[in-house]
């Protein structure tokens, strides 16, 4: 069990504690690399610049942060919200179209050549061409085993609304898969 | 999170346990799809660039705070009508040239002329600190960044000051000029009756903006104490409180916060400036 949770150290933080800093930092750092990076379809470089402004956003808007309201979901609320931003901008300045930039992305990155067989790619495939709000609570359930609550809280919807999206999602998938094969 | 907790979720969300067995392979193959770790390096790199963050952000938000506090306190400099200093530096004055000719053979500390002028003097400032003359348009006061709350301890925190200062001066003269005065036994007697007559004057001020009726109370309370020194048979009318005994002072204080603290309570709210002006 962890010494301090991390509703302790969002409080820390507030009263300027650098050291509870470090430790959030170090706490989360890893899954939040990873779910921005499969978020972003696997772009290793955009997803860290989108987990050092996450951090960064938090610290911004520290002070509004309310005991003992969880930090985790907010945490996660700030990373999806900076990578559908990211989106509408890159959408808006029209310089790359989405699926092309995955496409790049998924193809060249050492970290998707190293996965194994086509059937794996088509599965990453077939998540990455889902609707983005399908997408993020099937990354969030199943590849960041965040619970429906917290999955609730992070995006701001109904539990009942994360289900159906869950459901819809995996329905989806499974026939995107069977269509690549 | 192990296969046997993520298949449990999947029958939840598949919605039956033949669907989750056909979705299985998917989300096992899903699973294949490693993420990038971090490694310590990276993770202690993301943290410094963060910890610079917090303290630069902390360095500005003091600056910011100070810098807010004293721009907020000068837009009062102006706001305050300017007749409100010079009044105030005349009578401090006034009263300190005229307890410097005055025989103090009968006179205690607390009936010197000073002690009498001092708190009168700081309520009638107070008094004028706001109203609908004064007071610039309700949508620009209420459109500014701080809130009326703010605006109106800046500047009592100016008033106030403002004849805080002069008191001491004058005290500090006074004990200079004359060998029977002490500073400290001065500024005592003066002190509290002017935090309370200067907190009555700001919660009448608040309730009624009439600098009238703020300044007649005022007066009128005082007036009848120090009557009361001097015609004992005044307590036979009424029954009038000593607010210079020594032994009242720490009650003086006191009612100054509570005073003080309701009129910026019943002040502060935006609704208070939209009732009494709009």
């Amino acid at each position: 069990m962890a010494l301090f949770s991390d509703e302790q150290l969002a409080l820390g933080i507030q009263r300027g504690n650098t050291d509870d800093l470090t430790m959030l930092v170090e706490r989360h750092h890893a899954s939040l690399l990873g779910f921005l990076y499969r978020l972003t379809g696997g772009d290793r470089a955009l997803a860290e610049d989108l987990v050092q402004e996450t951090f960064l956003r938090l610290l911004g808007k520290i002070d509004s942060y309310r005991y003992p309201r969880p930090l985790k979901p907010w945490l996660y609320a700030i990373a999806v919200n900076l990578a559908r931003d990211h989106y509408k901008q890159a959408e808006y300045r029209r310089t790359d179209s989405l699926p092309a930039q995955f496409e790049i992305s998924m193809d060249r990155t050492p970290e998707t050549e190293l996965v194994a067989g086509d059937e794996r790619q088509q599965v990453v495939s077939a998540l990455k061409d889902l609707p983005a709000l399908q997408r993020e609570v099937i990354i969030l359930r199943f590849l960041q085993d965040l619970s429906l609550n917290e999955i609730s809280q992070t995006l701001r919807v109904p539990v009942g609304t994360v289900k159906s999206r869950l459901s819809l999602g995996l329905q989806r998938l499974k026939e995107r898969v069977r269509a690549k094969k | 999170m192990n296969d046997d907790e993520s298949f449990s979720h999947l029958n939840e969300e598949a919605g039956s346990s033949e669907e989750a067995d056909r979705l299985r392979p998917v989300i096992q193959t899903l699973w294949a799809w490693k993420a990038p770790v971090p490694t310590a390096l990276e993770t202690a790199r993301l943290a410094e660039v963060l910890r610079q963050a917090m303290q630069a952000r902390r360095r500005n938000s003091l600056f910011n705070r100070i810098r807010l506090g004293w721009a907020v306190i000068c837009s009062q400099l102006h706001v305050v009508q300017a007749e409100i200093w010079a009044a105030s530096f005349i009578v401090f004055s006034l009263g300190t040239l005229v307890t410097f000719g005055y025989s103090l053979s009968n006179a205690t500390n607390v009936t010197v002329p000073f002690v009498l002028i001092a708190p009168i003097a700081a309520a009638a400032g107070i008094a004028f600190l706001y109203g609908p003359s004064v007071d610039p348009a309700l949508e620009i006061e209420l459109a500014l960044p701080v809130s009326p709350r703010q605006v109106l301890v800046a500047r009592l925190a100016l008033v106030f000051g403002f004849d805080l200062v002069l008191g001491l001066l004058g005290s500090a003269a006074l004990s200079v000029l004359r060998v029977d005065v002490s500073f400290w036994p001065l500024v005592s007697a003066w002190l509290s009756p002017m935090a309370f007559l200067a907190s009555l004057a700001f919660l009448l001020i608040t309730l009624t903006l009439d600098s009238g009726v703020s300044i007649l109370v005022c007066l009128g309370l005082w007036t009848l104490e120090n009557l009361s020194r001097l015609f004992p048979t005044i307590h036979l009318l009424f029954s009038v409180p000593d607010l210079t005994a020594v032994a009242a002072r720490p009650w003086m204080w006191l009612l100054a916060v509570l005073l003080s603290a309701a009129a910026l309570w019943l002040g502060g709210g935006e609704e208070h400036w939209v009732r009494k002006l709009a």
